[in-house]
């Protein structure tokens, strides 16, 4: 049976994020124990990651692994963005990924089905690979780990799979693909770099 | 979109439910969360913002049990349940929500009263 909610009282709700606990006072549901999320619970929950993210920057901190050879890709194309780090770089293909393309059925669709999975295959499977910290500002780190939640995988690992899709296409010579990078994400990264 | 187009939109006749759904949920969101049965918070606003609005779709309409709450009296007296999906992270997720608007003299906004992954049940010969 679905609980609508009908019986609540105004008390401290835990909620509970990079093994820290956020806790104040909002409408609990006395039948399920729901607790409500509106408008003023979202001010100071964001102010209490602000907070968070000046005291804990490691909790910001997604640290994967790449290919070097993928790396590499990465540094030739920054070479038109001087002073811009490969980190930057991964975090605003993330960042695209994340606002842009997943927010579009039609982008993202066209993503999937046009990946080149030689190119996307040799970066996953390159056994040299180098770790690197890609940090996230609370609101994308939040995001983050709802998304890799529901889909049941690691941060860590999500940015992963972002950046070697997006890298993928980067790379790519195939004709349909550049085009969807020229097209869709191209103006999204160099506003991103251009910003950073 | 301004406080008056909102207002129309919500009270119209003819424009699509999610188009309504969208523009309210992203103005001011009430969302009753339970983890871990349902989804986050997080997830809902992805999934609000993610809404194609142009599609056409009636969901189911009952009468709101609830009148307690902050919009209890003044929210609107029916209740939407929906049954959608859309794209996280390249992954098709279905999903199903309820919740109403609010409120019926200042349309401005959505409580959602659940929203979670949709499980559809496999017919047993």
């Amino acid at each position: 049976m679905e609980c609508s909610h009908k019986s609540f009282s105004n008390k401290k709700a835990t909620k509970e994020i990079f093994d820290l606990k956020f806790e104040t006072k909002t409408s609990v549901c006395n039948d399920c124990g729901a607790y409500l999320r509106d408008d003023e619970y979202e001010k100071k929950y964001l102010s209490w990651l602000e907070q968070v993210y000046k005291d804990r920057r490691d909790k910001f901190q997604t640290q994967c692994h790449f290919s070097k050879k993928l790396i590499k890709c990465a540094e030739n194309y920054l070479e038109d963005y001087p002073g811009i780090s490969s980190t930057v770089f991964m975090r605003a293909l993330v960042t695209i990924y994340l606002n842009i393309i997943d927010m579009d059925e039609v982008k993202s669709e066209q993503l999937e089905s046009l990946l080149d999975a030689e190119i996307y295959e040799s970066f996953q499977n390159d056994k040299d690979r180098k770790k690197i910290n890609i940090q996230f500002k609370p609101n994308m780190m939040i995001d983050l780990i709802a998304v890799s939640e529901v889909i049941d995988m690691r941060p860590a690992a999500l940015v992963e799979e972002i950046v070697l899709k997006l890298m993928t296409v980067i790379t790519s010579q195939d004709q349909k693909l550049r085009s969807f990078w020229e097209s869709e994400i191209k103006s999204y990264l160099d506003m991103f770099l251009k910003a950073a | 979109m301004n406080k008056i187009d909102l207002k129309n939109l919500i009270d119209s006749k003819t424009e699509h439910f999610l188009k309504k759904l969208k523009h309210a949920g992203l103005n001011e969101l009430e969302y009753w969360e339970k983890r871990p049965e349902n989804l986050s918070r997080e997830l809902l606003v992805k999934y609000i913002k993610s809404i194609n609005e142009s599609k056409d779709y009636f969901p189911e309409m009952s009468v709101r049990e609830s009148d307690g709450g902050r919009y209890g009296e003044t929210g609107f007296n029916w209740v939407f349940k929906l049954r959608d999906s859309f794209l996280i992270a390249g992954r098709r997720t279905e999903i199903y929500l309820k919740g109403f608007f609010f409120e019926v003299d200042d349309p401005r906004g959505i409580e959602v009263q659940s929203f979670k992954k949709s499980i559809k049940l496999k017919s047993v010969k």
